[in-house]
């Protein structure tokens, strides 16, 4: 059984707030979709190994450089989505305590 | 310039109504806006409509004007779903944690559609992060059903669906990871593909679950959907799963499969699905295919294996929406404040609820459990098709077990929306190719609403869905 308790441990591990109210609710439809897939335990699945599809590979690149002119306007872009920047850096709060 | 329906205009008329100069593209763009501006704000099948679709159309009327050879989708008005960048403009996935974000580059197949030609309308309405079956989970309110709009649409792809079926766009982009183009396609009347695993880039699309997602055409008959589907398909650098490859036919009459595990002797479907199901078989030996019934015996596990592997790669794949780098931020007392409140106020209930389902499955001591059992159990469900597909050339099925259903009907149960996609799951976990097709109608109080029927084919065999799809529309009524 999914517990409020476990709710509690899985919103830390998620990094997402839960209020009092909505535990009782998420541990009910995460059991319930529990129970649903329950039945995968008792297939058969011989020596079966995880999926692969025929046509995939892996594939590499050569880590190549940009030219720099693309690459600093690519950077500005990316940057503009940042919610909050300061000479050319993300900037974000401390994460260790003072 | 004559009154032209537009619910029964594809992309070869405008095409010839563009070559022989009997309307310019802009023309042709402003009969979708002035539909837009009538219907849209019933159906908000839009989520924002852009300001410079005529001028991107006036590209096109000066090629026309210089004589160049019109390309492949010249002047085409398009819908395109909420989780696609197009640089310069909005993208949100739906989602409040996406709302001020704006793309920095164009994704792969807004690139190809640019470069055929196409001009973007604007963007649609979906479930948020496309999670979802009837588009009540948008934090923008959800999209009405044209047919009777006390119904659903469908979803997760239900604007860019709408769109196509109210005569707002002449076709549409979306994204299918569980059924999510052909489940709103069959729930609006019109056509839906989700092409193979790999066939389509997904650089530029906002992830779901990586392994089933793809991108696809939404259309108003299979013609439009396969010249949509000839553009955005092909290999690209930036998505290392995608491969070019010949288009594959069989050389002899098709044989089509009819599954039995999809209904065909236990009631899992309405009974006007069923006959509806079992009229497209009837037409498709009228019209000389051989059909048989077949087995698919570990169709049972589908929708399991789905709720097992696309909440944990959802998982995955939202724990970069952080408040830091784009998107919705909250301010906190320090970091994990920051990233917490970020993703608590910028998540909506389903995917919250998907996020913590699948960090519980990929959680230590649960992994092998769940998340590791169900990629073996997947490797076997891929093989009941690998084996199905060296008897037959096709499988035939309902795409949903019923017509559009009303809203709020699943809305507070999980489970109850997840079985909607009973039928179409399938083909994203064996990566298949799958097109959904009109067929037949069904009667809800009084009204008279779409059924369409899907076809599923080995993988890369699209063309095998054209021609079969092709057959049926013509009996769509």
């Amino acid at each position: 059984m999914i517990s409020k308790k476990d709710i509690e441990h899985l919103a830390k591990l998620a990094r997402i707030d839960v209020s009092e109210a909505e535990k009782e609710k998420l541990a009910q439809d995460l059991q319930a979709v529990l129970a649903y897939v329950k039945t995968l335990q008792e297939a058969d699945v011989g020596d079966e190994s995880f999926t692969h599809f025929e046509h995939l590979e892996t594939r590499l690149r050569e880590d190549a450089k940009e030219n720099d002119l693309a690459e600093a306007r690519r950077t500005q872009q990316l940057l503009a989505s940042a919610p909050v920047q300061e000479k050319g850096y993300v900037t974000v709060k401390n994460v260790l305590g003072k | 310039m004559s009154v032209i329906d537009l619910n029964n205009f594809t992309i070869a008329d405008a095409k010839e109504a563009l070559h022989g100069k009997k309307m310019s593209a802009r023309e042709l763009v402003g009969m979708y806006t002035s539909q837009i501006k009538k219907e849209n704000k019933k159906l908000n099948a839009y989520l924002e409509v852009f300001e410079d679709a005529e001028d991107q159309a006036k590209e096109t009327d000066e090629r026309m004007a210089r004589g160049d050879e019109p390309r492949a989708l010249e002047g085409i008005p398009f819908a395109i779903k909420d989780n696609m960048l197009i640089e310069g403009k909005r993208t949100s996935a739906a989602s409040k944690i996406l709302e001020p974000y704006v793309a920095s580059y164009d994704a792969h197949v807004i690139q190809k559609l640019r470069d055929a030609g196409a001009v973007f309308l604007g963007r649609t309405n979906m479930d948020e992060f496309a999670m979802g079956s009837s588009t009540e989970n948008s934090a923008f309110g959800p999209t009405k059903n044209p047919y009777d709009t006390s119904r659903v649409p469908g979803g997760s792809s239900g604007g860019s669906a709408v769109a196509v079926a109210s005569g707002m766009a002449l076709a549409g982009l979306g994204s299918d990871t569980g059924g999510s183009i052909r489940q709103p396609a069959s729930f609006c009347g019109v056509v839906g593909l989700k092409p193979t695993y790999g066939a389509v880039s997904r650089s530029g699309l906002i992830a779901m679950a990586s392994s089933l997602d793809q991108i696809g055409p939404l259309a108003q008959c299979v013609d439009d959907t396969r010249a949509v589907f000839e553009v955005i398909r092909g290999e690209d650098k930036k998505d290392a799963t995608t491969v070019s490859y010949a288009e594959k036919r069989p050389a002899q009459k098709l044989v089509i499969g009819i599954p039995k595990e999809y209904g065909l002797e236990d009631d899992i479907m309405d009974a006007d699905v069923k006959d509806a199901w079992m009229q497209a078989r009837k037409t498709l030996e009228q019209e000389g295919y051989e059909t048989k019934e077949v087995t698919l015996p570990y169709t049972s596990y589908a929708l399991p294996l789905y709720y097992i592997i696309m909440p944990a790669e959802v998982s995955s794949n939202l724990a970069r929406f952080d408040g830091i780098r784009y998107g919705l931020s909250h301010n906190g007392k320090d970091l994990l404040e920051v990233y917490e409140k970020s993703r608590s106020r910028g998540f909506g209930d389903e995917a919250r609820r998907r996020i913590l389902l699948g960090t519980y499955i990929l959680s230590a001591g649960y992994y092998d459990a769940y998340y590791a059992k169900a990629q073996k159990v997947r490797a076997r469900f891929i093989k009941d098709f690998e084996r199905v597909f060296k008897e037959v050339d096709a499988l035939l099925t309902p795409t949903v077990p019923s017509p559009a259903f009303p809203f709020g009907e699943k809305l507070g149960d999980p489970v109850k929306m997840y079985a909607s996609d009973i039928f179409t799951v399938s083909a994203n976990l064996a990566g298949i190719p799958a097109l959904s097709v009109p067929f037949g109608k069904g009667e809800r109080d009084g009204v008279s609403l779409p059924l369409g029927v899907q076809l599923m084919a080995p993988w890369f065999h699209e063309s095998t869905l054209f021609d079969a799809g092709r057959i049926l529309e013509k009996y769509r009524e």
